[in-house]
C-alpha cells in the first residue's frame, strides 16, 4: 500500500506543479488515452445532474482544450498555484500502471 | 438624478459610461426596471414537476420563490417574511408542504398565503397578536406568473401588458422551438462576474463580437460571419435573436474575409470533432440562436447545446449569469452524451463563452473613471433600428437601450425606438 501511495502522491504533486508552470502538453501526458475528467458544479454533483464546467471522456478530447487554450480562447491573465488535499485511498481495485519515466 | 440628457446622440449610438457605475441608476432599475412593467425569467415548469415543488429564483435583487401548488398551479412570490423581512426558503430548490420562516416560524402555503403564527394568540391569555391581525393581508408577496411553452416569467406589476404581447410573435416562437418538446435538466453552471449586469445583456445582442473575441470558433471553423445570419427583433426591439445557419457559407470566402483582418480561419482541426458536430433536430438549419428577452434572459442554442441563462444582478459592479444546461426527455441517451460534450462550449470554462465574462470585465475596469465618457454602438449603421441579414452588427444593442431609456422615463424627444 505504502508504494501505492507514494506513486499516487507524486502523480498529484506533478499534476499540480506542470499546470502551475503551464506545461499543460506534458500534463496531457499523465491521462492515459482512455480517461475522464470532469470539473462539477456541487450544485450538480448534490442533485446527481450530470452537466459538468468541463467534461472529456478522452485524452484526445484534453488535447482538443489544450490546444484551444494555445491558440484560441482569451482569459483572465492570472498564474495558477495548485493546493491539492491529501488523497484518501479507500480502496485499490486495479493493479496500478509501471510507473512512468517522466514522473 | 439621470435624465434623457445623458444620451449624446438620439439613436443610442453612444452610451456613457456613467450607466455601467452609478448606484443611484442602479436603484432606479431595480424600481422601474425589474419591480416595473418587466416580464423576467423565473425557471423552467420542468423543474418544479410535483406539487410542492418550488425553486428559488430572482427578479433583479429580489429573492423569489417559485412553487407548483396541490392542485398543480404555478406560483411565485417575493422570498421575503412579512414579519421582519427575512429569507423565508432558505434552500435552492425542493419540495415542501409549505414554507416556514426559521425567524419566529410564520408558515406560508404553496400560493404564498400566510396560514399561521405560533403563538398568534399569546400564552395563557396574555401576549400575542391583537385580535384584529389580519393574516389574508400579510401573504408573501405575490408575482404574476406566465408560462410560454414550459419558460416561466413573472412580473411584480399588476397592470404588465400580456406576457405574450410582451415578447412577441419572433420570440415566442423561438422558445417554442428550443423548449417545446419536454424538458430535462442536465444542470446548472453559475458565473460571478465583475462587471454590470448590462454590459452582459449589450454582449448576447452584439453580434460583431461572435467570432472576433471568441477565435475558437474561426479557428476551428464552426462559426464565421460569412455564414448566413442576422439579427431579429421584437416590434418594440427590447428582444433580439441573433442566428447563423450551419454550414451556410463557402470555405474560400470566409479564408478571404477573415485573411483581410489577419485573422487565421480553419487552420486547426479537432482530435475529437464529436464537441462541435452540429446534429440537426429541427425543421431548420439553425446552429446558433441566441434570444435575449429583456432585461435579463438569454435562451441559447449554440449547436446542440442548449441553456438558460439568468442574468442576476448583484449591485453595480457585479452580476451572476446563473445557466440551466437542458436536453429533452426523449433524448436517446447518445443524444444526452453529445450534449454533455457540447457543454463544454459554454458556461463559466466553455470553449466559446469563456471569453464574455473577461471582455466585460476589462470594460467595467476602464470605463469607470470616465463617466461621461461613451462607447460607440455603430456596427450595421446608426440611426433607425432594424432587423438585419447579416452578422457584422450591434443595432440590438441600441434596441436594449431604445426599451431601457423607455423604462427608466429617460427616453429622449425624437429618439428612435
Amino acid at each position: 500500500m505504502t508504494v501505492e501511495r507514494d506513486r499516487i502522491f507524486d502523480l498529484l504533486a506533478q499534476y499540480g506543479a506542470l499546470i502551475d508552470a503551464a506545461r499543460y502538453e506534458e500534463w496531457l501526458g499523465l491521462f492515459a488515452s482512455e480517461c475522464r475528467y470532469q470539473v462539477m458544479p456541487r450544485e450538480n454533483w448534490q442533485h446527481s445532474l450530470p452537466a459538468a464546467l468541463m467534461f472529456c471522456d478522452s485524452r484526445a478530447m484534453l488535447e482538443d482544450r489544450v490546444l484551444a487554450l494555445r491558440e484560441a480562447n482569451k482569459y483572465n491573465i492570472h498564474t495558477d498555484r495548485h493546493l491539492i488535499g491529501l488523497p484518501r485511498i479507500m480502496t485499490l481495485r486495479v493493479p496500478l500502471l509501471p510507473s512512468r519515466r517522466h514522473l | 438624478m439621470v435624465t434623457a440628457a445623458i444620451w449624446p446622440t438620439l439613436d443610442y449610438s453612444r452610451v456613457p459610461y456613467r450607466l455601467y457605475h452609478d448606484a443611484e441608476i442602479y436603484k432606479q432599475e431595480q424600481e422601474r426596471i425589474f419591480k416595473g412593467p418587466t416580464w423576467n425569467y423565473l425557471c423552467l415548469d420542468a423543474e418544479i414537476p410535483r406539487p410542492g415543488d418550488f425553486r428559488a429564483s430572482y427578479v433583479g435583487e429580489t429573492p423569489v420563490i417559485v412553487t407548483r401548488d396541490e392542485n398543480g398551479g404555478l406560483h411565485a412570490f417575493v422570498n421575503r417574511c412579512a414579519h421582519r423581512g427575512a429569507l423565508v426558503q432558505r434552500e435552492v430548490c425542493g419540495n415542501a408542504k409549505s414554507h416556514i420562516c426559521i425567524y419566529h416560524q410564520w408558515a406560508y402555503g404553496l400560493d404564498g398565503t400566510l396560514k399561521s403564527i405560533p403563538f398568534r394568540h399569546g400564552v395563557r391569555g396574555k401576549g400575542g397578536l391583537d385580535a384584529s391581525f389580519d393574516l389574508s393581508a400579510h401573504g408573501l408577496q405575490p408575482l404574476t406568473v406566465g408560462n410560454v411553452s414550459g419558460v416561466l416569467f413573472g412580473t411584480m406589476v399588476s397592470d404588465a401588458e400580456p406576457l405574450e404581447a410582451y415578447l412577441g410573435k419572433p420570440i415566442i416562437k423561438q422558445v417554442h422551438r428550443l423548449c417545446a418538446r419536454k424538458i430535462k435538466v442536465l444542470g446548472y453552471t453559475r458565473q460571478r462576474i465583475q462587471a454590470n449586469w448590462k454590459l452582459y445583456a449589450e454582449n448576447t445582442r452584439d453580434n460583431y463580437h461572435a467570432s472576433l473575441l471568441h477565435e475558437f470558433l474561426v479557428t476551428f471553423g464552426l462559426d464565421r460571419v460569412t455564414q448566413v445570419g442576422g439579427v431579429t427583433m421584437d416590434m418594440r426591439h427590447r428582444h433580439n435573436i441573433t442566428w447563423s445557419d450551419a454550414n451556410s457559407d463557402m470555405d474560400d470566402v470566409a479564408h478571404t474575409a477573415y485573411a483581410d483582418i489577419g485573422v487565421r480561419s480553419d487552420y486547426l482541426k479537432l482530435q475529437e470533432p464529436g464537441l462541435v458536430a452540429f446534429r440537426p433536430e429541427r425543421d431548420d438549419q439553425v446552429g446558433l440562436a441566441i434570444v435575449s428577452v429583456f432585461p435579463t434572459l438569454v435562451l441559447a442554442q449554440i449547436g446542440n447545446s442548449l441553456a438558460t441563462r439568468q442574468i442576476r444582478t448583484r449591485g453595480t459592479n457585479e452580476h451572476e449569469v446563473f445557466s440551466t444546461v437542458f436536453g429533452y426527455e426523449d433524448d436517446p441517451p447518445e443524444m444526452t452524451a453529445h450534449r454533455l460534450r457540447q457543454a463544454n462550449l459554454i458556461g463559466p470554462a466553455g470553449l466559446v463563452s469563456m471569453e464574455d465574462g473577461e471582455a466585460i470585465e476589462i470594460a467595467q475596469r476602464a470605463s469607470a473613471p470616465d463617466p461621461e465618457a461613451t462607447t460607440v454602438v455603430e456596427l450595421g449603421g446608426g440611426g433607425l433600428i432594424s432587423d438585419r441579414d447579416y452578422r457584422v452588427n450591434d443595432v440590438p444593442v441600441r434596441g436594449f437601450w431604445s426599451y431601457y431609456a423607455e423604462l427608466m422615463g429617460i427616453e429622449p424627444a425624437g429618439a428612435v425606438r
